[in-house]
């Protein structure tokens, strides 16, 4: 409470010296205001003398010229004038006066200078706001739970009417709205138009009871259509007519037309039904995939060579070497890492069988190199930081050094670890360009190892530059990856506070 | 007997656990040492094989013209074409995103660290590690969607045109936007470490917040802001995917000049393609990776040489005065020459 | 108090510049510069294209005049999306995709409409053919593989069912009364009914890509054989011949697509084994932004200037 009082008055006395523009220079004011009131006193003066109104006695005194008393005032206003400016003069050579006026400067440039940095700071938050919101925005419309766990691939029925399928004229429909022109009279199914990667097309919203399109079989086994036509559109749908001709209706087009061209036919020989498509339950389960393998491989690594470079290593020239040799891993852009995982751990993936080109192991390997100076570095501080006296104290009781590196010095460093894995996760989710040559551009349904397969961010990267401009499938995906850079960032956060609270000062 | 026992037993003991922690001192020096050729391998493997298309011939009997590959204007995606104006466009737009982002970065942590109230001081410096954690992929989603409109309005107010705003402003505002949080962060760490005392002392001198602010507090961090620089050049330089999808890929010789137009980057060239690229179009990506690790390293050597230029008038190292600089010395000859010609 | 002044200059500020870039003047300026578009180099659609115009120094690489600035991009949807984004663009792209798209607009060429009748009927000059090329497989170790590529290519060019999937994507085919049902097929491949795990790759065009991917789904729900799956990996015409010969970074494919004819050298490559053939045509359209709306049609000269740079404004086509 007190340091906030404290806090308030501070602040207050710098709002009194930040907000008045107009710095009062007292004695300057006053001398001017001492040369005003000359002036007046001498026009009011002029006035008394001839009785006109004030600015009407300025032309009698010009023009009585014999006037004694008017030329006393006028050469005693003079007089006066000329002293008033002479103080005015010396004043503004005066030390006081530029004191004065280079505080009214300063303040004026230190509102500014407090501006700029605001702007400035504010520029940078409200980027952040305006890329997480406009991300949001985009992609939220097309997040929905299908698409986490859906598949990419569009699901596809091929149906048709049964065999020895025979339409009959009176079958009751009254379910649906009869006089609607979306409905087919002589099916008994009420079509809508659906938006799919900006062009429409037909699907069905609702079927009646008694509608044979409740009996349609898959055309490869036979089996009974029991999914529904939720979610489905038609892309192609082929009718056969009385006269045995047949009609092939493209699922593209208006309703009423569809319609027409529907209720031409009494058989449906083929109907291709198709799903939206577009999840990415693969690109997930490969990223998650990912991450767990190239874990695998960095932190016995990292946690290795950090220990040894905090515990072993006595400072050397080779030490040092070794260490500004890690550091530069860090320099490194992260598509050389990718051309160098491309060329040395493609023919290493290849020992898996089935595998064309990169899969999971070599983008583990490569996804390892790149994460080691974060790894060893962290660590590596948080190895330091151990006071010195446990571990000679551990040593002094007769436990070897392997001991004490493994029952003492590991457990004090787990905020490090734990820091430097949420920080590995982080680098993991988005890195695209390494992996785009080291593992691969190939959109799959699951994670498998022998499958040059994408991960989140490589999603993005292929449908932005693929089959259709599905900008707002990719705006979805990278929601997930914000959501998830938010939650580690806020973890690291809190792992260095409680890190900070148990330090001893 | 009994004693003799027990120190025989513990003297075996001691032995073991000796030879156990030398056979795991070794283990963690391996490692350690694995870790540090990572580097070596990867230069070693892109060198050699970068170098290959110039050396042997491929299957047409002819290898790369390697004059070609420097003095061309041109890239010819059919793996011949220059790659000097690529790199001179790599370098070019790297330095107009440091324009922006520098000044950006250096008010933003004083802001942070010096003028802003305590109370949303930790919340603002969480929001720029945000924002330094944000995946590339998604500052190339968002110049795609927001800022390519922004700078086809910007262009049309100016009257110029862009490629549907694709161009080379584009792409230097989102490698401003990455690189900003990074040397944020930096100067934020380096500003808190600046000494109190320093401060207090200019406040005492009857110097105002702001003046103290400016005139010291930024002058002592000036180091670690410039550390902070060449963490974010090395991050713009490298960066690839966001800038492929705004910067097109297109332009000869010295278009990038003008930042209305369209151009490609050592890093987007490379990434550009990479579904089509078979044979010689794949491996001369190798060969553009070689002048990129070229292009990283001496911009390192330099901007570190600048920066122990510049730490050692920080620690206070006198410039020496009876050496007189060579620009100085030009100068007196110039104004003895002309002094004596007039007389 | 100071934060809150502050803050409302520079929200004041900040609304100033939103509004002030927001204006985009919506009137079409004909004396701006004409924004070339094309497909990178290696695209069967680019080299119908300029092989069609008379420009066919620039159809596989990137020969431009000097001082002429080409945008090139990855695909038809990259090269709809960049004109349909920007007003003064010109380009090209496959007639299957352009129908839906309501930015872009197709241009007549030489005063023929691309239409699917005037393809079949020969009238519209710009189209080719797309054409695939078979993997050699051995018959002893790879005979479920040669099976799957085979049977997706009788599916594709001899049933009703693929050939009612080509025509609702795009593809021009002329009627054919031969055509069998999927049913009549199904019997001479047995890894249609099988229970083996196979995946085929395919490679080449990315123009072909929309009538192929719905081919593999059609066939995918037709088959039995629900482990059977046909994986995509387009990426231009000109590694179809490279992908099922030698394979591209150590990956193998089963069906190579070409957007364009094989040409001499691909040619040489291939021995008798290798099936190939025609199994579409497709037309290639010069589309302009929607917003273009006084120029309607083009021919094979001004295309050629456009691209050469000696018209180098829209005032310069229009006014002739």
């Amino acid at each position: 409470m007190l340091r906030r009082i404290n806090y308030f008055s501070k602040l207050k006395s710098d709002l009194k010296n930040f907000n008045s523009l107009s710095f009062k220079d007292e004695k300057l004011e006053l001398l001017k205001s001492k040369k005003k009131n000359i002036k007046k006193e001498y026009y009011n003066n002029i006035a008394k003398l001839t009785n006109k109104p004030c600015k009407l006695s300025l032309f009698y005194s010009i023009f009585s010229k014999d006037n004694e008393e008017i030329n006393n005032l006028k050469n005693s206003y003079k007089v006066e004038k000329a002293n008033i400016q002479n103080d005015l003069d010396e004043y503004k050579k005066s030390f006081e006066y530029h004191k004065q006026r280079n505080l009214k400067f300063r303040s004026i440039k230190d509102l500014l200078r407090g501006f700029n940095s605001f702007f400035f700071a504010f520029l940078i938050v409200a980027l952040l706001v305006w890329i997480i919101v406009y991300i949001f925005a985009t992609g939220s419309g097309k997040l929905t739970l299908d698409k986490i766990f859906g598949n990419y691939k569009t699901e596809t029925y091929s149906l048709k009417t049964e065999n020895n399928f025979a339409l009959s004229d009176n079958l009751d429909f009254s379910d649906l709205d009869l006089s609607s022109p979306n409905v087919s009279k002589k099916w008994g199914v009420e079509f809508k138009l659906l938006s799919v990667n900006d062009k429409s097309y037909v699907a069905i919203s609702k079927v009646s009871e008694n509608s044979p399109f409740n009996y349609l079989v898959n055309i490869n086994n036979d089996e009974a259509f029991d999914r529904g036509f939720e979610g489905l559109y038609i892309s192609s749908m082929s009718v056969m007519d009385s006269n045995n001709y047949l009609n092939i209706i493209v699922g593209q087009t208006t309703v009423e037309n569809f319609i027409t061209e529907l209720d031409k036919g009494v058989e449906i020989v083929d109907s291709t039904f198709l799903g939206e498509g577009g999840g990415f339950r693969g690109s997930l389960l490969n990223t998650l995939a990912l991450i767990g393998l190239s874990l695998v491989f960095a932190f016995p690594l990292g946690v290795g060579a950090a220990i040894y470079l905090g515990v072993y290593a006595k400072e050397t020239k080779v030490t040092s070497i070794i260490r500004s040799l890690i550091d530069m891993i860090s320099g490194v852009p992260s598509i050389i890492f990718g051309l160098a995982g491309a060329l040395i751990f493609i023919p290493v993936a290849s020992l898996i069988p089935g595998t064309n080109g990169g899969n999971l192991l070599s983008g583990a390997l490569t996804m390892t190199m790149i994460l080691l100076p974060t790894i060893v570095k962290t660590v590596e501080e948080s190895i330091k930081v151990i006071p010195k006296s446990l571990t000679q104290a551990s040593l002094a009781l007769g436990a070897s050094k392997t001991e004490t590196v493994f029952k003492v010095v590991l457990p004090n460093s787990l905020p490090g670890i734990l820091t430097s894995l949420l920080l590995s996760i982080g680098r993991i989710i988005g890195e695209s360009a390494a992996l785009v040559f080291a593992m691969g551009t190939t959109i799959a349904e699951y994670a498998n190892m022998n499958g040059s397969n994408a991960t989140l961010a490589v999603h993005i990267w292929v449908i932005l530059g693929g089959d259709h401009p599905a900008y707002d499938n990719a705006c979805a995906i990278a929601i997930i990856i914000i959501i998830i850079v938010l939650i580690l960032t806020l973890l690291i956060k809190l792992i260095a506070f409680k890190m900070n609270k148990f330090k001893v000062r | 007997m009994k004693s003799n026992n027990i120190q025989q037993n513990a003297l075996k003991k001691a032995n073991f656990k000796t030879k156990i922690d030398l056979l795991v001192k070794f283990i963690f020096a391996f490692l350690a040492l694995i870790c540090a050729c990572v580097v070596i391998f990867i230069v070693i493997f892109i060198l050699v094989k970068g170098i290959q298309p110039f050396i042997i011939p491929d299957g047409s009997g002819a290898t790369q013209n390697i004059s070609d590959f420097f003095l061309n204007p041109n890239w010819l995606y059919d793996g011949t074409g220059g790659m000097s104006y690529m790199m001179l466009a790599t370098i070019y737009v790297t330095l107009l995103s440091l324009i922006i982002s520098v000044p950006t970065s250096i008010f933003c942590g004083l802001f942070i660290v010096k003028v802003c109230p305590k109370s949303i001081k930790e919340i603002l410096k969480t929001g720029v590690q945000i924002l330094a954690s944000i995946p590339s992929v998604i500052f190339g989603l968002f110049g795609m969607g927001v800022l390519k409109p922004i700078v086809k309005g910007f262009a049309n107010a100016v009257g110029m045109q862009t490629f549907g705003g694709s161009s080379v402003l584009t792409g230097v505002l989102v490698l401003a936007f990455m690189t900003i949080p990074t040397i944020t962060l930096v100067s934020i760490t380096s500003m808190e470490a600046v000494d109190i005392n320093l401060s207090k002392a200019s406040l005492a001198l009857g110097a105002s917040n702001q003046q103290t602010n400016y005139k010291i507090v930024l002058k002592a961090s000036q180091s670690g802001i410039f550390a902070g620089t060449i963490l974010g050049i090395g991050r713009a330089l490298g960066e690839a995917t966001a800038l492929q999808m705004v910067i097109g890929n297109g332009g000869v010789g010295w278009d990038f000049l003008n930042v209305f137009n369209i151009y490609r980057t050592l890093t987007t060239t490379m990434l550009a393609g990479i579904g089509e690229a078979t044979g010689i179009k794949y491996d001369i990506r190798f060969s553009l990776g070689i002048v990129l690790i070229i292009v990283i390293v001496v911009t390192n050597i330099l901007l570190n040489l600048l920066k122990n230029y510049m730490t050692r008038i920080d620690k206070g190292e006198p410039k020496d005065k009876n050496k007189i600089g060579i620009i100085k010395n030009i100068k007196i000859y110039l104004e003895a020459y002309v002094h004596a010609k007039k007389n | 108090m100071k934060f809150s002044k502050l803050s409302k200059l520079g929200a004041l500020a900040l609304a100033f510049a939103a509004t002030a870039c927001s204006s985009v003047s919506s009137e079409f300026d004909t004396s701006k510069a004409i924004k070339l578009y094309s497909r990178s180099a290696g695209s069967g659609t680019r080299e119908c294209f300029f092989e069609g115009i008379g420009y066919s120094e620039v159809k596989a690489e990137d020969k431009w005049e000097s001082g002429v600035t080409v945008s090139s991009v990855e695909s038809n949807a990259d090269i709809m999306s960049n004109v349909g984004g920007e007003e003064y663009a010109i380009g090209y792209c496959s007639l299957d995709s352009v129908s839906s798209v309501s930015t872009i607009k197709a241009l007549k060429f030489e005063g023929v409409e691309a239409t699917k009748e005037n393809v079949l009927n020969g009238t519209y000059k710009l189209k080719r053919n797309f054409n695939y090329v078979l993997r050699n497989y051995d018959d002893a170790a790879d005979a479920s593989k040669k099976q799957a590529c085979e049977g997706f290519i009788d599916f594709l060019t001899n049933t009703t069912e693929g050939q009612t999937v080509i025509s609702t994507n795009g593809g021009i085919i002329s009627a054919r009364t031969d055509l069998k049902s999927f049913k009549d097929i199904e019997s001479k491949y047995a890894i249609f009914t099988s229970d083996e795990q196979l995946n085929i790759d395919f490679c080449g065009s990315t123009s072909v890509e929309t009538i192929i991917k719905a081919a593999v789904e059609k066939l995918t729900s037709l088959v039995s054989n629900k482990k059977l799956t046909y994986t995509l990996n387009q990426s231009g015409s000109g590694d179809a011949v490279n992908g099922i010969t030698e394979g591209k970074n150590g990956k193998l494919f089963g069906i190579g697509f070409l957007s364009r004819e094989i040409k001499t050298d691909e040619a040489a490559k291939l021995t008798d084994d290798n099936a190939r053939g025609s199994f579409a045509i497709d037309a290639v359209v010069p589309i302009v932004n929607a917003k273009n709306t006084s120029y309607t049609e083009t021919t094979a000269e001004e295309l050629t200037k456009m691209y050469k740079g000696e018209y180098k404004v829209w005032s310069d086509v229009l006014s002739k």
